[in-house]
């Protein structure tokens, strides 16, 4: 390729990649500027990118006042952060036992796991309702933590990630005097940290998103999921007041975003874990 | 401190059984080595000694004391990993101290932050510290202690490894080839630093490889194991020039042994490609034997003195001497022989060459492979059927 | 040695813990079992037993409340093949599933090579392109409502300016499954655009030169070469997982248009959804989601073949 030739491809693929990327981030840029205008100009019929008031404070404030909004993100933080946890006590000591210790089960174990990564959520969405209702979960965090306790997808990740890890380290931990739990969580564990991490990623982003479930279970918006909440705010009488609205999105996509922006690589290693599954 | 004595150990795997009636006694403060090729099973007798695999029957005691019964980290011994096996998240200063922390402390007392607050934690922290201190001392490792193990050298982490399993001195030493992930260069560097360090310490050392230099060269006794089975244990001297069973002879020393397929005549004589040597065999009753002959053994010589006639096919040189592979008609593989460097200059290749096999150190085997006695013929006896 | 060892020997003394040691291997058994304890019986509680529960479930007449109830077979499955509500929401659920399937896999392989052509921006884009994968798709939902307001949205306000009169996107019948499929366009190609780049990325650029060397000395030689043989089989796994996300789209029904108007973006969950906990028609609801299952696991399976068959670049 001779220099104007490769001069005006780079330019073409600029073109294509930036008008790609224009449109990718068009609802970003139209949220953050609806969230900054005033109602008047929010509905007018004329074409205007940038606000002739800014109407930021009025605006970010009213999202928060008008709505339990900094419940609702801490209701989410809770809900996440308690199914990550969950996910990892029950999934890294099953992990560890199918990776490493040997013991007649264990491969019909890991068929059973490997059976159970094929079960979409939504398909057992029912058999969960009327177990939260039976055990009188229904409209509590229980409800909301519980089924996700246990993460399949977890277990097999994390197996395959301790099958890398040499057997002499457990048999070094063991003569070091470890109990088998401490080797459990002080020595496999920690050299499982990037999986780890992956995998947290990948748990908390789905669960913060996640409106499905928290759809069927919750009817008091005290235990609401800002997914649930940002919709609810919608639904109200007032939902027609975009800035606010806009404003409320912005709040509740910001933590994750900003999180990405910090760690590309982590995210996107995590999020498309879920494409291997 | 302390001997180690194995009973009668047997271990199976379902059906495959990988250690036979395994009987050895270890001395206090011995350098034992267990060498055979892989797959052996000096690994899983390795592990069972340590308790991190169980014996199917048979015992252990180590210091007189049965240790069956005993986890891992009861029975008080140290090991050192193929792998290194160091914990990879924490600082080298950390991998030496956690054995000590995990066996003087009451998980209480290991907590973090709050451990620190315990009683009497101030003493125990500055003991462990000295113990580190003098292990990393003695090991050379002083200015690593603050780094990962991901930092380190090969060589650097090996020598980590010993620290880790030296700073809580135990009663012996396992070590499963530790050395075999080093280069070549570092191997036989290590080999002396561990011989050493096995003499400052005086403690009992149970070295595992398959590496029969090192264990010719480390050992104060060699026990060598094949297909499960304790072949011999000897010193290395003992191992290398009276070697039990064919087995033996074969996996020890480099270059190899020379076997020679022999049989045995009128009165014992010993005939290989049908001429007559100047061995024979005292037993009657033994026909077809091997003839095991060490390449220095051998020396080669003009065609009219000679046991056996052949072709040199090819002349390997080694800077101190010469290993001459002669092709001899009637035998499948070439006759190393050792020469030294004078001769070995005048040598041609392709060149018809004589051999002489000293008789003295002649090893028969009988076609078990077992060791059968054999004698030297007196020179002006050579025409007559009678051992010297 | 003597320095080392202060407090001189100490002695192998048994603790309780190690007197029920009976060798390593029990040991590993009943470790293993132990360990393994709570990921099972969750398993079975929260995945095996529901799946199963669903299965059966279809085959009844029980629903929310009732104390009793009594199998009937198919008849689940009779109503549902006359049902119009059904059949309407298969119908959206494939056309949805056939368009955003290729749109966003043909968008993400094609932003993708562009993206390894050039030295330049690459992380830029790449962020810019995820962006949309990692925003909470609800909040981004409520977003493009704005967008997409026929009065105020920026979209026929842009129209407006090219003079024409844009639709009521999400009111008109013949467009709003289409106005979805777009929204899943866009929200699903920066996640294929990833797959698409790990996998150029996973080809070792030895294998490049080992090409050239072997005489493929235009771009377009190395690129059949070496980099098609690795996209093939990755572009057929992008396609499988696509197709299993689509077929679950759920939230962008549920917030923009509730599977209306009259019907036109009625799909499968938003189906399922209804029936079990707005009419609480519980066993019809889990005769949906056996067809919904079935669906996904076939896929699903077609994946499995995919992974294995993979090209391996290691």
């Amino acid at each position: 390729m001779n220099r104007k030739s490769s001069m005006i491809f780079r330019a073409v693929r600029h073109l294509i990649l930036m008008s790609g990327a224009l449109v990718m981030l068009m609802p970003f840029i139209w949220m953050l500027l609806t969230s900054f205008k005033a109602p008047d100009e929010i509905f007018s019929s004329e074409l205007r990118f940038l606000p002739e008031n800014w109407y930021i404070l009025e605006n970010y404030t009213e999202a928060v006042t008008r709505t339990p909004l900094l419940q609702f993100l801490l209701n989410g933080v809770i809900v996440t952060i308690a199914i990550f946890l969950c996910q990892i006590a029950v999934a890294v000591p099953a992990a560890y036992a199918m990776a490493k210790l040997r013991f007649r089960g264990r491969k019909l174990m890991f068929a059973a796991v490997l059976l159970c990564l094929l079960i979409p959520p939504h398909a057992v969405a029912i058999p969960w309702y009327l177990l939260m209702y039976q055990f009188g979960w229904l409209d509590t965090y229980m409800a909301l933590v519980a089924p996700f306790s246990i993460s399949v997808f977890g277990i097999f990740l994390m197996r395959q990630f301790f099958m890398t890890v040499p057997n002499d380290l457990i048999h070094a931990a063991r003569m070091d005097g470890f109990s088998e739990l401490a080797i459990v969580w002080r020595v496999m564990l920690p050299t499982a940290m990037p999986a780890l991490v992956s995998f947290g990623i990948f748990s908390i982003v789905a669960h913060w998103n996640d409106y499905f479930w928290p759809l069927i279970v919750l009817n008091s918006p005290d235990y609401y999921t800002p997914p649930l909440g940002l919709v609810s705010f919608r639904n109200d009488d007032t939902g027609n007041d975009y800035g606010p609205l806009m404003a409320a999105a912005t709040i509740v996509i910001t933590p994750l975003v900003v999180a990405f922006l910090l760690a590309q690589k982590r995210f996107i290693e995590g999020i498309t874990l879920s494409g291997m599954k | 401190m302390a001997q180690i004595a194995i009973q009668a150990l047997n271990k199976s795997f379902g059906d495959t059984r990988v250690l036979e009636e395994i009987n050895l006694n270890i001395q206090d403060g011995e350098f034992l080595t267990l060498v055979g090729p892989s797959g052996c099973g000096k690994s899983t007798l390795l592990r069972i000694i340590a308790g991190l695999e169980s014996q199917t029957e048979g015992h252990i005691s180590i210091g007189g004391c049965q240790v069956d019964q005993l986890r891992p980290k009861d029975r008080n011994l140290a090991m050192v990993f193929q792998s290194y096996a160091l914990y990879p998240h924490l600082t080298v200063r950390e991998n030496i101290v956690t054995p000590l922390r995990m066996r003087n402390h009451k998980w209480y007392q290991r907590l973090p932050l709050i451990g620190n607050l315990m009683p009497g934690a101030e003493h125990r922290n500055r003991e462990m510290e000295t113990k580190v201190n003098q292990v990393s001392e003695l090991l050379q490792i002083g200015h690593l202690l603050d780094r990962r193990p991901g930092e380190l050298s090969g060589g650097q982490r090996q020598r980590v490894a010993l620290g880790r399993a030296m700073v809580r001195s135990p009663d012996a030493f396992l070590m499963d080839e530790p050395l075999s992930n080093l280069d070549a260069k570092l191997r036989v560097h290590m080999r002396t630093e561990i011989a050493q360090l096995h003499k400052q310490l005086g403690t009992t050392f149970i070295y595992v490889t398959h590496d029969q230099a090192e264990a010719m060269t480390m050992s104060d006794r060699i026990a060598l194991m094949m297909d499960g089975e304790l072949l011999q244990v000897a010193t290395p001297e003992e191992i290398y020039r009276n070697p039990v069973d064919v087995r033996v002879a074969e996996f020890i020393g480099s270059p190899k042994i020379n076997l020679l397929p022999a049989i045995a005549g009128a009165g014992g004589r010993i005939n290989v490609c049908n001429q007559p040597l100047r061995i024979a065999t005292p037993d009657p009753l033994v026909q077809s034997v091997t003839l095991g002959v060490r390449p220095e053994n051998v020396e080669l010589s003009i065609r009219e003195r000679s046991d056996l006639q052949g072709r040199l096919a090819y002349l390997e040189n080694m800077g101190a001497e010469f290993i001459a592979h002669v092709d001899v008609p009637g035998l499948e593989t070439p006759v190393l022989v050792r020469c030294d460097v004078e001769q070995g200059h005048l040598l041609k290749l392709d060149q018809q060459i004589g051999i002489r096999i000293k008789p003295k150190h002649a090893l028969l085997f009988n076609d078990q492979g077992r060791r059968i006695e054999s004698c030297k013929l007196h020179q002006e006896a050579r025409h007559e059927f009678a051992c010297a | 040695m003597n320095s080392l060892a202060p407090d001189a020997v100490k002695l192998n003394r048994p603790t309780f813990a190690s007197r029920i040691f009976k060798g390593a291997e029990n040991h590993e058994r009943l470790l293993g079992w132990l360990l393994s304890l709570p990921a099972n019986s969750l398993m079975l509680l929260f995945l095996v037993g529901p799946i199963l529960a669903v299965l059966a479930l279809s085959f009844t007449d029980w629903q929310l409340g009732m104390d009793s109830f009594a199998w009937v077979g198919l008849d689940n499955y009779q109503e549902m093949l006359t049902d119009d509500t059904f059949w309407h929401s298969l119908k959206n659920t494939m056309i949805y599933v056939a368009v955003v399937v290729p749109g966003s896999v043909a968008l993400g392989l094609g932003a993708a090579m562009l993206i390894e052509a050039g030295q330049h921006g690459k992380a830029f884009y790449r962020a810019v392109y995820f962006l949309p994968v990692m925003a909470t798709l609800i909040a981004m939902s409520i977003v493009w409502q704005v967008i997409l307001h026929p009065d105020f949205g920026l979209i026929n306000l842009m129209l407006k300016e090219l003079g024409i009169t844009g639709p009521n996107w999400l009111q008109d019948r013949e467009l709003v499954l289409y106005v979805l499929c777009g929204i899943g366009i866009w929200q699903q190609v920066g996640f294929n655009l990833v797959l698409f780049l790990s996998g150029l990325m996973a080809v070792p650029s030895h294998l490049y030169e080992a090409a050239e060397m072997d005489g493929a000395s235009s771009a377009w030689a190395r690129f059949r070469l070496v980099t098609w043989p690795m996209l093939g089989p990755i572009t057929l796994f992008v396609l499988v997982i696509t197709s299993i996300k689509a077929f679950q789209v759920f939230d962008t029904v549920q917030v923009l248009t509730q599977g209306g108007p009259n019907k036109a973006s009625e799909v499968l969950l938003y189906t399922m959804y209804t029936e079990a906990f707005e009419y609480f028609r519980t066993s019809y609801a889990a005769a949906v989601t056996v067809v919904f299952l079935f669906f996904v696991l076939l896929l699903t399976l077609l994946k499995a073949r995919f992974v294995e068959r993979k090209v391996h670049y290691s």
